[in-house]
This record gives structure tokens, C-alpha cells and sequence, in this order.
């Protein structure tokens, strides 16, 4: 009887294999689930690491309170302020994509799009950080998970770079003879030629950020000469929040307190009122106390020194909240192209039109921003190229910083590159007033990648004022 | 219960206007108390003064939605020293029991039905639970026995209070951001006239809900069934051999309802989620039995066979806006609806046998062997790695019982074992998945799973010792119980946070070997032991230490094992975290700069520098633990009371961190005109060669304290757990008469029981008993926007006939 009672347990591990087998997820997805969750994941935080701490690094906003990261701590962010681990993980997601496109025949038209992608994502985390993990780094599923990090100038200039990846999407769209259409496509809807251009346009951005360093003239002229970048407003690479959740952007959902942090800036408001811009008022609201005026105030203020009424300053515009439908998560445009190519002809780098180029670039910006471009902002307005006497180089980054905002830290980073526009030292620095040229490390990395991260030397024991290696001053 | 300042009300530098609580006023976006002095006879518009309308009405300056913006006619700005203790009520507890037993010819049984019914100090909170038991046993014949016990328990709350820091917990808006100026009473009125439904009146619109609101609207409920019990035969052969079936069951099903009401600052077009978490174990067991006993030798053998089955379940939906106000359900959905479910799965397989011998009643041993196989520990494709096999043996002596001890002796037993316990894990370890995302535009996205699986996971092991010894003297009026312990763990399974430039943030392993050794000694005293007074007096002390011995090899420092922060804030974190040959509990957290000699390095315009190197802040485990307990009878009186001693062990405390920062704790009341002047040094010298000099640069008190407190350092939030309490006091009278109805052994019971009646300890502000919660994890150490705890003072009556 015993025995008996044992034979009913049977055998000792028998549907184990089966038992163990998670029932509640799946172990492979179809290459259109990444490919969307990719950029949708990562234009829906950057747009809000972009609104949170990239406009206060680039003085679009001042944050009033909970604000040290806004006094240049930036190892103290109340909000965002570490786009660290959601630039990796969207890039290992991308690189499962990137796998699966070249293992499997059935997803190779897959394989351009994530190239580009990967080479957009890495650009986006070497221009913050500058050195990081990049050829070791996204290996922990073969237990690799203390990557070593690469130089910033190896990541965009040496194979399986930025610049070799964007050349090779490029020849893999050209390569592709396949039949299957690319889904999961939420920036061209599947239009793998939208993606030839985004690549270019990306082409061009890379070659600017690092014309202190490299030769770029020959290769600019190159892809100029194509023509095939993006150059109108519907071929931009974004997409469209929503009015409601899940899909509107995320300060729509938080508390009116949260919302209620960030104001005008003196820098933006002193700015967009010497150019008479009207998207002054899409960016920003009326002060509540006086619907005729806007009151920005300086960066970096010492909240605990500092007493103030809401309802005397601007808080930023119905489109962050109450109208997100009308904004887009931005991963390149037209107008950023379009400054791009005037900033290269104005520098001698192209032979082209640098002021026409950069009136296009003003005119997409404002059809971008949805709002009416003025009649004498080109022609007679302090806008208008070289009025005044004005450096030419300075209004096309100018405009270009204006149109940047909500675009990730990109008004920041080309202010580092350039200068332009000039920021302010802020109210209440934590930095020695110094105006921080790159993001830190996250804690995360001191922690548990910490021999690789020791030596990681040229950021001078992870200063946020040791210059990235295309920063040259 | 936070001890507060009273002499200045809400707002910033010192100024303060109400116009809308949303940042339309002077500091009225947030709650500080760096406003006004309180009590100077100054007038100021606030959430509660009076604004007339044109229609003649007159309603609240937080009314704002109903007055829209209309003067409020200012009032006086005074000190609402009671405003949290007077939100707090007197709660009670009623708890019913009734047991019935009785035995017949052949078997017997027992049912008992309780009820529980708790209000607590929190309004609009509860919590009820019945519970049905009933245990029989039934001999068909001589040689065959059934025994079955079932009880079935039924828990329910209309609302539990939410914990933690955030605006759900009503300590966000009470201690952390309740200004000293505010009166609570007013807010009980937590609807804007004629908005009811709609809109909530409180006395800020940013952040903060009304705490009424939040308690008596939005609500947390659970109901729970459980169920559980088994059923067993024996069949005895004779008298040796015997063998045993047994089947046991535990069923629960736990319905969580979540609704937030339109206004609420997290969900401003209200929300609603249904939760269904539903459990089933069964574990069926096989035992043949066999004993003997000759020349004073006695031998039991036992040899079994286990299944241990069990089924977690899961469901979730949710949406986070709802057409209609008021309407919870998921059919008045403004937004998709949400779904998220889990099913979990595990057979742990046993076979085992026991063999205890005993030697002329002295000696006495146990030895033991088990394996199991657990499906946890298979992988999708292999079960090879699923067994493991742990044994133990034990020995004890009653030398008592052997030698001729000294008279005074008259019991002495001593005893060693030594023991290993294998250990597998959760499912699902030995593989990934990808895990769906947020859809865009209704269509699906799927994300990698951050843990990297691990598909040759082993199980853990822990080997212990354990000595001890039963010494009593004089006839047991005194006696001493020791035991020492000495456990190692090796291969336990651990999910080890990983850089995520690995493109992971965990990754499972075996990994760290953890050695705990502890000490526990119960003593005893009766000085009196007669019929009509009696004393017993015992002491309970405890001590452990558990240290980490070795890492895996993947750590360079520091393992990470849990942490609790503020909101999803890095910085604003204590990590719990150990290094090789460290000792478990120690947290980690940041605090100000500080010289070679331990003192505050104060910047030239007199402030704190930020140091961002993770430095020890303490281990949050005491040093010991010494319970003391005594029973006094006399005649028909007993007389009970417990005294609790914890000596050391830190506690992070974030209503400290929160409250000190927003001005409201007792802390911050000195603020003088001429400012604070930091304690600590200056440099005067070079960075290499520095030369200290005190500080005696001021800043304002405001800015002095907010940046002492600043949730973003831990270091100056920290208390030393250490307490004293007084934990029961109980006096009982009980009626025992000779003749009529109390004779015989019906008796009847009135005690008069007090609980937590008093406490010393260095912390002001709450209890010094502690646990957060970070996601599904208890973190100790750390107070996290604790409630009050309640004294209790209770009657007892007891009949028994």
C-alpha cells in the first residue's frame, strides 16, 4: 500500500519543463512590437525628460521649487534628469530588433530602421555623457554586465560607430528586396523611403556636432547634393501625442502642483520678446494676474529664499496639458535640418544658401509650433537675416534653440557646441556658477560597473564640467 | 504622534495669502509653515475665511470653484496646535468567541466561531473578520481513524489606509504639508457646495488632497475568503506499524476595489480598479510509521512521500478616468480599460524518512533525510537541475535523568543538533520574456524583461548548528532555557541589481553565502508558588548578527539587497546594501560634506555642501531584545504586565526628512531674526592644506532648515531605534464560587487590559516599531509617513462552562 502511495506520485520531476514555462508572457515577439515600443518608449520620455530637466538646462523654464537640479546639482533632479537608463534599455529592445532582422529572413526589411535607430539612440546618450558603454555594453543576457565604456570619438567616427550605422541602415534599406512591409512604423508609417531621409538628415547632424574634429565638407556636400533628407514638415521623424491617456503626453497627468513648478525663464522671455515671437504664447500662458502680460523669471532660483506668487509669472502652455494632441514626440525635423544647413553654408562648410536656408528653417518651425509666422518677422523684424548687424551664425542657432524646445536636452547640447544663444549663470548656482557641459553618471553606474567606471578618466571623476571630446572650445 | 512647532503658519519668508490654492495667492502653491508668526492678532486671507458671493451666499475661500475668484475676506492667522490629533478619533475593537467541545463514544469535536470587528483611529477605516472552525475526528473502527479540520476565515474592510510617501497617504498632507495654521475641523466638509461628487474642498489644489476626502471617498477595499483545512486516516496495524494519508487544502480569494473620486490630485477625472488575487495550495502526504520500545530503548521510524502543489493567480483592470462621477465601474470607463494578470505555477516533489531512537529516557537522537524536486528549479526544457537532498541529526541528554546532580538541580538536559535545509525559489526564474507595454494608438508593445533569467540555477543551502540547555533549579522555581546557533547559507538565490548599460537592471544568481548567529535565553523565576499568590517572573533576550561571508564574483563593493525611496527618486534613497564580511541591515545613504574631524564643512555663503559618495548610516538591526514578563496571582485577582527592550539598531525617518523641510516639526521653531549660523568649519586655508575655522556665516532659518532636512540626504534624518515600552498591562478578576452557578468548573473572567501605555525613546515623532514598503518588499529601518499607533485599554470576559 506504501508503495503504492509512492507510484501516485510518479515520476519525480515529470512536466516539470512544462510547469516552469512562464504562461503569462511570451519568449520571442514579432519585430513590429519593438520597433513601436522602441519609439514609442523613447519619444514619450524624452519628451518628458525634455519638459522636466532638458528645458531647464536649456533656460527654457526656471523650475520654482524641488529645483536643485535647476541650480546645476545635477546629481539632485526631483524630475527626470537621468535619461541614462532609458536610452539602454531601448537600445538593448533595439538590438533584439537588429538580431531578429538579421537572423530571421521573414524581418529583414527590419534591419535599416534599427541601424538608424541604434545610431540616433547612441548619439542622443554620447552627446550627454560622452564616454560610455557602447561595443560591451547591452550583453548582460550572455553575462557580460560590466561593460567597459568607449570613447565618444570612437563611438561616432570608428566601425559599428553612429556614422558607420547610419550608412549602413542606408545600404540595407537600398539592399532590401523583400515584400514584407515594415510595421510597428509609428514615424513613417512603414515608408522605408521616410527613413532613407531621416537617416540623412541624422548624417548631417552628426557631421556638425563633430566639425570641430573631422573633415566634414565632403561628405556634407555629398548628402546635399542627394537631396534626399528631410525637407518638409510631413516627412519629419515624429509622432503624434494624444489628447487622452494612455497616449498624451505625461505632464497632462500629473498633479497641477507638479505642473505648476515650471515657469518662464528670464533667458526665454527676454529672448522671444527682443524677436517679437509669438510662440511665446504656445509656449507659455498669460501671467494670471495680468492676461496681457508674460513674466519669466532666472534660472536656478534658492526656493527657500525666495517668495513668490505663481499667479505673477507665465506657466508653460495649454499644448503640455490641456491641448497635448497638438504636440509631437520630436526625433528629427525638417527645420533642425534646415538650420543644420545653414549653419554649414553660413561656416563655409557647403556651398549653399546659408539665409535661404535659414528662412526655411524659420518658416517650418513656426508651421511645426502651429503658430503664424509674422509677415515682418523675416523681412523687417529683428529677425530678419542680419538685421541690425546681427552675426548671422547666431540667428540660425537661435532659431533653431527656440524651435528645440521639448526636443531632450538638444537646446542645451547645441548651446555647448556653439555658445548660442547665450544662457545665464543662474540665480542660486551649485556648480561655482559655471553653466554644466555634460550630464553625470547615474549613481547606478558608481555602484555596479564600478572598475569600468573608474576608468572612465576623461570626465574628470564624472564633472559635469569636463567638456564631451566634439565639445572644443 | 509628530510633535509640531505652533508658532508660524503656512507660506514662505515669512508671507502668506490664500486666493486659490494653486500658486493664484503669495505661497499658496505649497503648504510650507515658513509663513507669518501665529497668534499676533494678523489677519490673512485663508482656505476657511468667508467669501460673499453675489447671490448673497456666503462659502469658503476654498471654494474656489464655486466663487471663482471673488475677494476673501481675510480672518484671523492663529495656531491649530490639535489639528492632527484631533483628526485622529477614538477607534475600538470588539471581538466574540464562542468554542464548543465535546467528546462521544467514537471520537470527538471542537467548533469555534469569532468575530473581530476593529474602527480604528483613522477615520472612515475598518476592519472586520469572522472565522469558523471546526475539528473532527471519527474512529469507524478500532483500528481506523478519521481526522479532519476545516476552518473557514472571512476578512473584510470597506478601506485601508494607504502608506508611504504620496498624496494617497493622508500623513502627505496631515504631517509632511499640514501647515500649522491649518484647522482640520473645517475640512470635514470635504465637498464644494453644490460640486458634491465633483469637486473636493481643500486647503491646496497642487498637491494635497483633503484628508477627509481621501479616507471617507477614496477608497481601498478588500474582501477575503479563505479556506483551508485537511483531512486525514490512519490505519494502525498493530502496535508498531501504522500508516498515514493526508490531504490538506488552503483556498483564498482576496477582492480589492480601488476608487479615486473626480478631483483627486493623482486623478483628476477619477479612476476605479478591481483586483482579484486568488491562491490555491495542496500538499497530500504518505507516511508509513512504525515504533518500538524494549529494555528501555524506544525507536520511531518514519518514511514519506510529499506533493506540494500550488497555484498563484492574479487580475487586474483598471481605468484611470471615468465618464461619470461617482460611478465605479469599469462599464463608466472614459479611458481604455486596462488589463493585467498573472498565473503562477510550482510542484515541489518530496520523499523523506525521520528515525528518532531514545535511550532509558536520557539520551535521545534524530536523524533525518529529505529530497525534493521543485519544477522552480527546471528550466523549459530541463528538469535535470530540479533535485536536491538535505539531511539532519540531533542529539540530547537529560543529565538529570542519568547522574546524581546536586540536589538544588532538578532538571538538566543538554542538547545539539545540526541540520540542513535546502531551499528553491519562485517560478519562472530560468528563463526571460518579454513583458507588454503601453499600446500606442490601441496597438501592443512589448519591452524585454529587465532580470536576466538564469537556466542552471542551483538551490540553496543552509547547514546549521545549534547547541542549547534546559538548567531549572529548586523544584523549577528558577530556570534558564539557552541556545546558541550558528546558520550558514550557501547558493542563495538572489536577483542581483546590475549596471543597466548591461541593458539589464537584475540578474538572478546563486550567489552570496550569509552566516547568522544568534543567542536566545529564556530565564524564569517563581518566587512564589503558592495557591493563594503566585509570581512568575521571566525574562526573554535574543541577539543575532547576520554577516555576509562571500559575494559573487560579479560584485565589485557593495550588493544591493532592497532599498526604499521617495517616489521612483535614485537620489532619494536609503539602500540597504552589505559588503563581504558586513553585516546585514546595514543602510546606506548620503548627507553634507564633512572634514577629516567629523565636523560640517559650511560653503562661504554659509550652507551645507552636498556629498554624494553613499556613506553608512547604521545597521537596522538592534543589538538585542529583552522581553520581561510577569504574572501575579492573588487569590481571585491575576495581574499581568510586559515590558519590551530594544537597545540600538537606526531608523530613517522620512516624516523628519519631509515634515522638517515643510516647517511643521517641533524642530524648526526656533528661527531667529538674525538667521541660523551652521555649525560647523570653514576652510580658510588651500584644498590641500586646509585650515578649519568656525563658521559664522548665518542664513535665514528657513533656508538653514530646509537644506538640513532635505529628503535628498539621509544622514541627518536618522534616530537610533532604541526603546522601552511598557507593552501590556492587564488585571483580571475571576468569579469561582463554591456553590451556585460559578462552582464546579464554570467560572467567569473580567480583565482589564491596557496595551502600548507608554514607550521612552529618543524619537519625538512616532513609533519607534517601524517597516516601509517598497513595491511588494518590507524594508526595515525606515519610517515612511507612519501613522500614529494607538494606546488601547480593552475589558475582557471570559465565561467558561
Amino acid at each position: 500500500m506504501f508503495l503504492a502511495g509512492l507510484l501516485v506520485l510518479g515520476s519525480c520531476t515529470q512536466d516539470f519543463e512544462a510547469l516552469n514555462t512562464n504562461p503569462n508572457a511570451p519568449v520571442r515577439v514579432e519585430a513590429e512590437l519593438l520597433l513601436r515600443q522602441v519609439i514609442y518608449d523613447y519619444g514619450d520620455e524624452m519628451a518628458y525628460e525634455g519638459f522636466v530637466a532638458g528645458n531647464l538646462l536649456g533656460q527654457y523654464f526656471t523650475a520654482i521649487d524641488f529645483n536643485l537640479f535647476d541650480r546645476h546639482s545635477l546629481t539632485e533632479p526631483q524630475f527626470g534628469g537621468n535619461p541614462w537608463p532609458t536610452l539602454y534599455r531601448n537600445l538593448r529592445d533595439n538590438e533584439i530588433l537588429l538580431a531578429e532582422a538579421r537572423n530571421n529572413p521573414a524581418a529583414a526589411v527590419y534591419e535599416g530602421p534599427a541601424l538608424i535607430l541604434k545610431a540616433y539612440l547612441s548619439a542622443a546618450l554620447t552627446d550627454m555623457y560622452g564616454d560610455v558603454p557602447y561595443r560591451e555594453a547591452l550583453r548582460g543576457g550572455e553575462g557580460l554586465v560590466t561593460a567597459a565604456y568607449d570613447s565618444q570619438e570612437s563611438i561616432y567616427t570608428e566601425p559599428e560607430g553612429i556614422l558607420d550605422n547610419l550608412e549602413k541602415g542606408l545600404a540595407a534599406i537600398a539592399a532590401y528586396e523583400g515584400t514584407a512591409s515594415l510595421r510597428g512604423d509609428i514615424l513613417f508609417g512603414g515608408d522605408l523611403r521616410g527613413w532613407v531621409r531621416f537617416a540623412q538628415s541624422l548624417r548631417i547632424k552628426a557631421l556638425l556636432r563633430l566639425s570641430d574634429r573631422i573633415e566634414v565638407a565632403t561628405p556634407l556636400q555629398a548628402i546635399y547634393e542627394s537631396g534626399d533628407f528631410i525637407q518638409t514638415n510631413a516627412d519629419n521623424a515624429t509622432f503624434d501625442f494624444t489628447d487622452r491617456q494612455p497616449n498624451n503626453f505625461r505632464m497632462a497627468n500629473l498633479r497641477a502642483g507638479d505642473f505648476n513648478l515650471f515657469i518662464l525663464s528670464a533667458t526665454t522671455e527676454d529672448l522671444l520678446q527682443d524677436l517679437n515671437d509669438p510662440r511665446l504664447s504656445t509656449f507659455f500662458r498669460p501671467t494670471a494676474n495680468d492676461p496681457t502680460a508674460f513674466r519669466g523669471l532666472l534660472n536656478g532660483p534658492d526656493a527657500s529664499q525666495t517668495s513668490i506668487s505663481v499667479a505673477d509669472f507665465s506657466l508653460t502652455g495649454r499644448i503640455f496639458r490641456e491641448a497635448t494632441g497638438s504636440l509631437d514626440a520630436n526625433f528629427m525635423t525638417a527645420w533642425e535640418t534646415a538650420f543644420l544647413l545653414a549653419e554649414a553654408a553660413e561656416r563655409g562648410l557647403l556651398p549653399a544658401d546659408a539665409q535661404a536656408w535659414y528662412e526655411t528653417g524659420v518658416e517650418l518651425a513656426f508651421a511645426y509650433w502651429q503658430t503664424e509666422l509674422p509677415a515682418d518677422y523675416l523681412s523687417t523684424g529683428p529677425a530678419a537675416y542680419g538685421a541690425n548687424g546681427a552675426d548671422p551664425l547666431e540667428q540660425i542657432l537661435t532659431q533653431k534653440w527656440i524651435a528645440n524646445l521639448l526636443n531632450g536636452y538638444e537646446g542645451w547640447i547645441e548651446y555647448r557646441r556653439t555658445g548660442f544663444p547665450q544662457l545665464r549663470t543662474v540665480a542660486a548656482s551649485l556648480n561655482d556658477d559655471r553653466i554644466p557641459v555634460r550630464l553625470p553618471y547615474p549613481a547606478d553606474e558608481e555602484a555596479l560597473n564600478n572598475a569600468n567606471y573608474l576608468r572612465a578618466t576623461a570626465t574628470n571623476g564624472n564633472s559635469v564640467n569636463a567638456p564631451v571630446w566634439w565639445d572644443v572650445d | 504622534m509628530p510633535q509640531f512647532q505652533n508658532r508660524y503658519g503656512q507660506g514662505n519668508s515669512g508671507v502668506f495669502e490664500f486666493v486659490d490654492g494653486l500658486g493664484g495667492g503669495t505661497n499658496d502653491n505649497i503648504t510650507y509653515s515658513w509663513g507669518p508668526a501665529l497668534d499676533r492678532g494678523v489677519q490673512i486671507a485663508q482656505f476657511d475665511s468667508p467669501v460673499r458671493l453675489a447671490d448673497g451666499r456666503t462659502v469658503r475661500g476654498g471654494d474656489v470653484a464655486v466663487h471663482g475668484g471673488a475677494p476673501i475676506v481675510a480672518t484671523p492667522f492663529v495656531a491649530h496646535p490639535d489639528n492632527l490629533s484631533d483628526f485622529y478619533r477614538t477607534g475600538h475593537t470588539i471581538s466574540n468567541n464562542l468554542a464548543l467541545d465535546g467528546a462521544y463514544e467514537r471520537g470527538h469535536y471542537r467548533i469555534s466561531l469569532s468575530d473581530f470587528r476593529n474602527v480604528s483611529i483613522i477615520p472612515g477605516t475598518d476592519l472586520e473578520r469572522q472565522n469558523l472552525t471546526a475539528r473532527l475526528q471519527f474512529r469507524p473502527l478500532t483500528k481506523l481513524e478519521f481526522n479532519s479540520s476545516i476552518q473557514y476565515v472571512r476578512t473584510q474592510s470597506d478601506n485601508r489606509p494607504a502608506g508611504g510617501y504620496g498624496s494617497e497617504n493622508v500623513n502627505y498632507s496631515l504631517v509632511a504639508w499640514g501647515p500649522r495654521s491649518l484647522d482640520t475641523d473645517v475640512l470635514r466638509d470635504y465637498w464644494q457646495p453644490g460640486l458634491e461628487g465633483v469637486q473636493q474642498y481643500s486647503f491646496n489644489y497642487t498637491f494635497f488632497d483633503n484628508p477627509y476626502f481621501i479616507l471617507l471617498e477614496n477608497r481601498n477595499a478588500f474582501q477575503r475568503d479563505r479556506l483551508f483545512g485537511n483531512f486525514s486516516a490512519r490505519y494502525t496495524f498493530n502496535d508498531q506499524w501504522s500508516l498515514t494519508a493526508r490531504t490538506g487544502l488552503d483556498l483564498s480569494n482576496e477582492d480589492r476595489t480601488f476608487r479615486r473620486h473626480f478631483s483627486s490630485n493623482r486623478f483628476r477625472n477619477g479612476a476605479y480598479a478591481e483586483h482579484d488575487v486568488g491562491y490555491r495550495e495542496q500538499n497530500t502526504d504518505v507516511l508509513l510509521h512504525f515504533r518500538d520500545a524494549w529494555q528501555g530503548f524506544e525507536l520511531d521510524f518514519s518514511l514519506g512521500g510529499n506533493r506540494f502543489d500550488q497555484w498563484a493567480r492574479s487580475r487586474q483592470t483598471q481605468t484611470v478616468a471615468l465618464a461619470q462621477p461617482g460611478i465605479f465601474s469599469l462599464a463608466n470607463a472614459a479611458a481604455p480599460i486596462e488589463a493585467f494578470s498573472f498565473d503562477g505555477r510550482k510542484r515541489i516533489n518530496s520523499v523523506f524518512a525521520v528515525a528518532k531512537l531514545g535511550i532509558k529516557n536520557q539520551l535521545f537522537f534524530e536523524l533525518t533525510g529529505r529530497n525534493d524536486w521543485s519544477s522552480a528549479l527546471a528550466t523549459p526544457t530541463s528538469a535535470d537541475g530540479a533535485s536536491f537532498f538535505y539531511p539532519s541529526a540531533s542529539a540530547s541528554w537529560v543529565v538529570s535523568n542519568s547522574l546524581q546532580l546536586p540536589q538544588s538541580i532538578s532538571f538538566l538536559q543538554v542538547r545539539a543538533n545540526w541540520a540542513q535545509v535546502g531551499n528553491d525559489t519562485d517560478p519562472y526564474q530560468t528563463s526571460g520574456v518579454f513583458v507588454a507595454q503601453t499600446p500606442f494608438n490601441s496597438q501592443p508593445t512589448f519591452s524585454a524583461q529587465d532580470i536576466i533569467a538564469n537556466g542552471s540555477l542551483q538551490p540553496e543551502k543552509t547547514s546549521a548548528i545549534e547547541v542549547g540547555g534546559d538548567l531549572r533549579f529548586w523544584d523549577d522555581r528558577l530556570q534558564f532555557d539557552l541556545t546558541y546557533y550558528d546558520a550558514l547559507s550557501q547558493n542563495q538565490i538572489i536577483a542581483l541589481p546590475v549596471a543597466i548599460s548591461s541593458g539589464f537592471n537584475q540578474q538572478v544568481v546563486n550567489g552570496s553565502e550569509v552566516r547568522s548567529r544568534g543567542l536566545e535565553i529564556v530565564a524564569g523565576v517563581r518566587p512564589f508558588v503558592g495557591p493563594k499568590f503566585s509570581w512568575y517572573s521571566g525574562f526573554n533576550f535574543s541577539r543575532n548578527v547576520t554577516t555576509v561571508e562571500d559575494l559573487p564574483d560579479e560584485i565589485e563593493g557593495r550588493l544591493t539587497l532592497a532599498y526604499s525611496r521617495v517616489y521612483d527618486n535614485v537620489n532619494q534613497t536609503v539602500w540597504v546594501q552589505v559588503e563581504e564580511g558586513g553585516r546585514i541591515g546595514d543602510l546606506y545613504g548620503t548627507g553634507y560634506l564633512k572634514n577629516e574631524n567629523g565636523d560640517f564643512v559650511i560653503d562661504a555663503d554659509g550652507r551645507f555642501i552636498v556629498d554624494n559618495e553613499l556613506i553608512k548610516l547604521g545597521n537596522y538591526n538592534p543589538d538585542f531584545i529583552l522581553g520581561w514578563t510577569n504574572q501575579l496571582h492573588y487569590r481571585n485577582w491575576d495581574l499581568h504586565f510586559l515590558f519590551d527592550w530594544r537597545q540600538g539598531g537606526i531608523l530613517v525617518s522620512r516624516t523628519q526628512a519631509l515634515a522638517g523641510v515643510g516647517g511643521q516639526l517641533i524642530e524648526t521653531e526656533d528661527r531667529p531674526a538674525e538667521g541660523i549660523v551652521a555649525d560647523g568649519v570653514v576652510n580658510v586655508g588651500s584644498v590641500e592644506n586646509p585650515v578649519w575655522e568656525p563658521n559664522t556665516t548665518a542664513v535665514s532659518p528657513e533656508s538653514y532648515y530646509r537644506q538640513f532636512y532635505d529628503r535628498n540626504h539621509e544622514e541627518n534624518n536618522t534616530y537610533n531605534a532604541t526603546y522601552f515600552k511598557l507593552r501590556e498591562l492587564s488585571l483580571a478578576y475571576t468569579f469561582r464560587r463554591a456553590v451556585g452557578f460559578f462552582s464546579g468548573g464554570r467560572q467567569l473572567r473580567i480583565s482589564l487590559i491596557g496595551r502600548n501605555l507608554f514607550a521612552f525613546s529618543e524619537i519625538p515623532h512616532f513609533d519607534p516599531e517601524q517597516l516601509a514598503v517598497q513595491g511588494t518588499q518590507f524594508v526595515s529601518g525606515i519610517e515612511d509617513m507612519s501613522y500614529a499607533t494607538s494606546r488601547s485599554v480593552g475589558i475582557k470576559v471570559a465565561v467558561q462552562f
